[in-house]
Formats: C-alpha cells, sequence, structure tokens
C-alpha cells in the first residue's frame, strides 16, 4: 500500500487529464466502422477456428465440384444446366457461403451464452448495428478469402465463364444484399440463445434450411415444385441463389428485377425484423453471477 | 447532489422448474412451471456525486443484480432508478457514456486485440480526441503500468494484467460513476495494491465508486460508506468507521513475561476482563473493551504482578465484523446508522 501511495505521490498529476469529461460525443457511423475495422483486424490475430472454417469450406467446395462434374457429364439436359453455367454459379454461391462465417455465428451466440453480452451492453453503441459493424468488418477479410479461393478452384476445374458486362451491375446490387440477409438470419437465430441457453441445434437447423432453401446446395430450379415455389419469395435464395443465377447468366429481364426486389426487400424488412427481435430478446437478459 | 437515486427497485427472475432426467424435462414441455427468485426487493439507496460506496453481502445477495441495474444491463421487475438523470434501462447508450463498469470476472477487451487496439477502439467509441486519449494513457501506465501490456493480444494477458488492462478500459472516457463488481478477485496482493491505488485516486478526483467485494480489505482502503445487503435488501447503510466502532471495539494484549505469573492474581486485579494464560509458559493474554478499560490499566495491573519482557496489542480484522454480521451473529439495530 505505501509503495503505490508514493508512486502516485510522485506522479502528482490527475488520472483523468482532458477535456472529454462532461460528455463524449454520441456514437456516430466513424464508432461502427472502428468497429468494423477491429473485427477485421482480429482476423489476423484470430483463433485458428477462422482458418480451420476456411479450410472446410474448400473440401465441401471440391466434392461439389467434382459431384456436378460427374452429373453434368451423363446427364446433358439437367433443367438447362451446363457443366459451364455451373461452374459459375458454384463460384458465385461459394463465396457467398464463406460470408457471416462459422466463427461469426459462434462469437454473437457465444457472447450471449457466457454472459458477455452483458459487457456488450455497457458499451455506447446500438447493439443490433455493432453486431452487423463487426459481421462487416470479418465480411470484408471473408469475401477477400472466399473470392481467390473460389476463383482458383473453379480455374483449376476448367475456368470461369464471366458474364457479359451489362449484367454485372445487377450481379453487384445483388452480392451486396447477401452478407445483410446471411447476417440477419444468424442474428435473429442467436438471439433465440436467450430461450434456449443453447446454440449447437439452432445452429444446425439454421445451417441446413439455408443450405437447401438458399440453393448452395442445388440449384433451386431443380428442387420439386413444392419446395422451389415458396422458395421464391422467401428471403433464402437471395443468401446464394439470386447472384449465383445472375453470373450464370440465367437469370434475365422481368424475373432478374424480380429477383433483385426480393432481396432488398428481405434486406430491409429482416433488418427491421430484428430490431423487434432485440427488443424481445434483452428482456429475457439474465445474466446471473460475475 | 444525488447522482443514483434508487426507491423500491426489485428484479425478479424466473426460472424454469424442471424435474431431473429426461422425464422431467418432458413434462416441462408440456407442462410449464417456473418458481420465482427474488434477488433484490425493494432497494432504495441514495448515492451522492463524489461518494465512494461499498456495497457488499453474501454470495447471491443481490449485489451483481444491483449493479447490472444501474448499468442499465438488466431492466428493473419493478421500482424507479436514475443515475445522474438517465434512466438506464431506458437510455441504455446514454447512461453507457457516463459510467465505466469494470467486473473482476470479466473482461472489457476484445479477446483478439492487441491492448493498444482495444483501448484504440474504444476512445472511438467514446469519440475521445487523440490528444485526450494520450494524456490520459501516459497517466493510466504511471499507475497501473500498462506499457508492456499494450502489444499484447488480451487473450495472452494473465489475469493481473488482464485487471490492470480493464480498468483502463473502462476509464478512458473519464466516466462520472464507475461500478466495481469485485474488481479484485484472484489478484495477488502487488496487484490489488495498484488496483487500490488507482481506484484511490479516482475518488480523490471526484468520480464516484460504488464498490462490490468480498475483499474487505478493499472496502477499507477505498470507501467511506458501507451498504450491506443480504437476500434482496440493505441491511445496513453506514459509515465503515460506525460498524467498526460497534463490533470491533474488542482489543486483546498479548504479553510476554520475564516470569511465571498467577492468572487469577492478574484476573483479581481486573475484575471483569477475560485474562487467561497465553499458549506458552510465561505468556498471557487480557481481552478488553476499548470504551470500558484502557490499555494503560492493563499493562499496570500486568506489571504489578509480573515483569512485561514484551507486548502487543491486536484489534479485530474488519473481515471479522463483517463475517460476523453475515452470519448474524451481530445485531445491526444497534448501530446507530449514520451517513459518513
Amino acid at each position: 500500500m505505501k509503495q503505490a501511495t508514493i508512486v502516485l505521490a510522485s506522479a502528482g498529476a490527475p488520472l483523468l487529464v482532458g477535456d472529454d469529461r462532461a460528455g463524449p460525443r454520441p456514437a456516430s457511423w466513424r464508432t461502427y466502422a472502428a468497429m468494423a475495422r477491429a473485427a477485421r483486424r482480429s482476423v489476423l490475430n484470430f483463433a485458428l477456428s477462422f482458418w480451420l472454417g476456411i479450410a472446410m469450406s474448400v473440401f465441401l467446395l471440391l466434392t461439389t465440384l467434382y459431384l456436378w462434374r460427374t452429373i453434368l457429364a451423363h446427364a446433358h439436359n439437367m433443367g438447362g444446366w451446363t457443366w459451364t453455367t455451373m461452374r459459375s454459379y458454384i463460384a458465385v454461391t461459394f463465396v457467398a457461403s464463406t460470408l457471416v462465417s462459422m466463427s461469426a455465428e459462434w462469437q454473437m451466440a457465444g457472447r450471449i451464452l457466457d454472459g458477455s453480452v452483458a459487457i456488450d451492453l455497457t458499451r455506447p453503441v446500438d447493439y443490433q448495428l455493432a453486431r452487423l459493424a463487426e459481421s462487416l468488418g470479418l465480411g470484408v477479410a471473408e469475401l477477400a478469402t472466399g473470392v481467390a479461393i473460389s476463383v482458383l478452384t473453379v480455374m483449376a476445374f476448367g475456368g470461369l465463364r464471366l458474364p457479359p458486362a451489362y449484367l454485372w451491375p445487377a450481379f453487384l446490387v445483388s452480392m451486396a444484399a447477401v452478407l445483410p440477409l446471411k447476417w440477419t438470419a444468424t442474428y435473429v437465430v442467436t438471439l433465440l440463445c436467450f430461450w434456449t441457453h443453447n446454440y449447437l441445434g439452432l445452429s444446425w437447423a439454421r445451417q441446413a434450411i439455408t443450405a437447401l432453401l438458399s440453393g448452395a446446395m442445388i440449384p433451386l430450379s431443380l428442387l420439386p415444385v413444392w419446395l422451389k415455389d415458396p422458395a421464391q419469395v422467401l428471403p433464402f435464395q437471395g443468401m446464394a441463389s439470386t447472384p449465383g443465377l445472375i453470373f450464370a447468366g440465367r437469370l434475365h429481364g422481368g424475373s432478374l428485377v424480380e429477383g433483385l426486389v426480393v432481396q432488398w426487400a428481405w434486406v430491409i424488412g429482416g433488418l427491421l425484423l430484428t430490431r423487434l427481435a432485440w427488443s424481445r430478446a434483452s428482456r429475457r437478459l439474465t445474466v446471473h453471477g460475475g | 447532489m444525488a447522482l443514483i437515486e434508487a426507491q423500491g427497485l426489485t428484479k425478479v427472475f424466473r426460472r424454469p422448474d424442471k424435474q431431473p432426467g429426461l422425464k422431467g424435462a418432458a413434462k416441462h414441455l408440456v407442462q410449464r412451471r417456473y418458481s420465482e427468485h427474488v434477488a433484490v426487493r425493494g432497494l432504495d439507496l441514495v448515492v451522492d456525486d463524489g461518494e465512494a460506496v461499498a456495497y457488499v453481502g453474501p454470495n447471491g445477495a443481490g449485489k451483481s443484480t444491483t449493479i447490472k441495474m444501474l448499468a442499465g444491463i438488466l431492466v428493473p421487475t419493478s421500482g424507479s432508478l436514475q443515475v445522474g438523470g438517465v434512466v438506464p434501462h431506458k437510455e441504455r447508450v446514454a447512461n453507457a457514456r457516463q459510467i465505466g463498469v469494470v467486473f473482476g470476472q470479466r473482461t472489457h477487451l476484445w479477446w483478439d486485440l492487441t491492448l493498444r487496439d482495444s483501448l484504440e477502439l474504444l476512445r472511438d467509441m467514446y469519440g475521445l480526441s487523440q490528444r485526450t486519449f494520450e494524456q490520459r494513457l501516459e497517466r493510466f501506465d504511471s499507475v497501473l503500468d500498462l506499457s508492456p501490456l499494450l502489444p499484447v493480444v488480451a487473450r495472452k494477458l494473465s489475469l493481473g494484467q488482464r485487471m490492470r488492462a480493464d480498468l483502463a478500459a473502462a476509464l478512458l472516457h473519464a466516466p462520472r460513476v464507475v461500478f466495481l463488481d469485485e474488481p479484485t478477485v484472484g489478484l495477488d496482493i502487488a496487484v490489488k495494491d495498484k488496483v487500490r491505488a488507482f481506484v484511490r485516486q479516482l475518488v480523490k478526483e471526484g468520480t464516484t465508486i460504488m464498490l462490490t467485494t468480498h475483499d474487505l480489505g478493499d472496502i477499507e482502503d477505498i470507501c467511506q460508506r458501507l451498504v450491506i445487503i443480504d437476500n434482496g435488501r440493505v441491511v445496513y447503510d453506514g459509515s465503515l468507521e460506525a460498524v467498526k466502532d460497534a463490533f470491533a471495539r474488542e482489543r486483546t494484549i498479548h504479553f510476554q513475561l520475564a516470569g511465571v505469573v498467577s492468572v487469577a492474581a492478574v484476573r483479581r486485579r481486573l475484575p471483569g476482563l477475560a485474562v487467561a494464560a497465553g499458549e506458552r509458559e510465561r505468556e498471557l493474554t487480557v481481552v478488553f473493551d476499548k470504551t470500558a478499560s484502557s490499555a494503560g490499566e492493563v499493562l499496570a495491573a500486568v506489571t504489578a504482578e509480573a515483569e512485561v519482557e514484551d507486548m502487543r496489542i491486536s484489534e479485530p480484522a474488519i473481515e471479522d465484523v463483517i463475517r460476523k454480521l453475515y452470519a448474524g451473529e451481530l445485531s445491526l439495530e444497534s448501530v446507530k446508522a449514520g451517513r459518513p
């Protein structure tokens, strides 16, 4: 004790120097940009899980490519799909699947399950926007690795045919909706942890539904009608199928516009829905002990 | 001026009643039963600007729940609450800007970022100027010795290092009020000293402190006011001194004597006092109430019977007093609960 006091006495000056005591500025977009940057930077120091997740997805990509190469070599009229268009489709849906990765999902869920959400709530930022900012920051890293892996692998399988220039704007608009859509679905499911106190089952269910209804596993046009038709209006197709079809040159005119409208309607609707979900979930918050 | 005001603050948790085993789980799915657990019941508390309050009580008394309501993390079941004119759970973000929270068992740092990155992120969150940020960091460094920790990723910090870093993280925005929830749990003496010195300095500079701890050294070192809660309600609110005066009046003198002495003879000279032979030969202990007798009287009585070679006076530690209060061995009604 005495020692510490001496240290202080010699230091003299007050601890809380500076002029921002009265009231620091409220959170602005800069705050969220900083959170996004920090999340991206954290990948460098990341737990192995990020890179393991990427490695796992490479195996899945290889499996998918081998599978479709074999199928399309034998069945020549698979709903209009050729090996070339399928490669384009797979290249895009793979990139889409790397966004909002398992590690991002488990980080969000884990903080609710272990009670660290209490810390998140002591920060002067909107909870939902903060999580979105983090996922966007991570998304930059995920996108970069996803595109690199996808292009290299698909090239090795016989090249990638790029869509004509006039489709690119539509493709980019569609691709931009993927992360918010996937993030919304993931975020809402992680909030369910407030009720379930367990995430494994929820995560599996979410992944299975997303994989099937987003067209990431099989193009939606190859699904039976009773599954295909509802899928056209659900948010899932916007997470992989829509940009994949545009890139493969299989979505034109009215159906292209419709695809983009459905995607962005769900982006906006989803973000509003999550605000409601959060206000419900936060009231469930019970953090026991320390 | 009252900075924190709670009236009838209550928090009730609902817990599912599950019977053990698969059968119990299945039954719970069909017929949901819950039991209510009152963590905080009708708490009234006023803390003035600049006060340093120790908020203590046994495990499960409702301390952490109170702190979490004050921090805007938990929504109270009933009652009213305001911190610096803000209702925490309604204006969580506004409240977050004026408070600092330190949880001994959780970290504010980003696990995968270096300490410097974490602190810079907090700078951006609270919108601090670079100049203020650097000045404060330098000042914190002088007490908490942060420099060697800045390039380290949070997950690699030891507990003591993490706690020092966490204190800096919680205080960077110079909050008006700081809630410390067991900040010294598991720390060694050297780090404890640093933490306490830091918090003492904050109090000196006018920061309001509410400290939850099981370490009574923290209380004696930092706080003037003691609030004890048990079973969700305040059972004592007053000065630390008052508790000490009421329950820590007992003094024990241990004598080392030159020759053998008759305990009975000393006892005759000191009627009403507890005189006993020590553990070893030629040792003697006398217990007295400092308000009824003086050490001088005792010394004089013993000197009359034998030559005193050495002596030592011990007083009960505040730890023992509070432990007895928790255990219900002491009645708080006898203490005049005067606020300091």
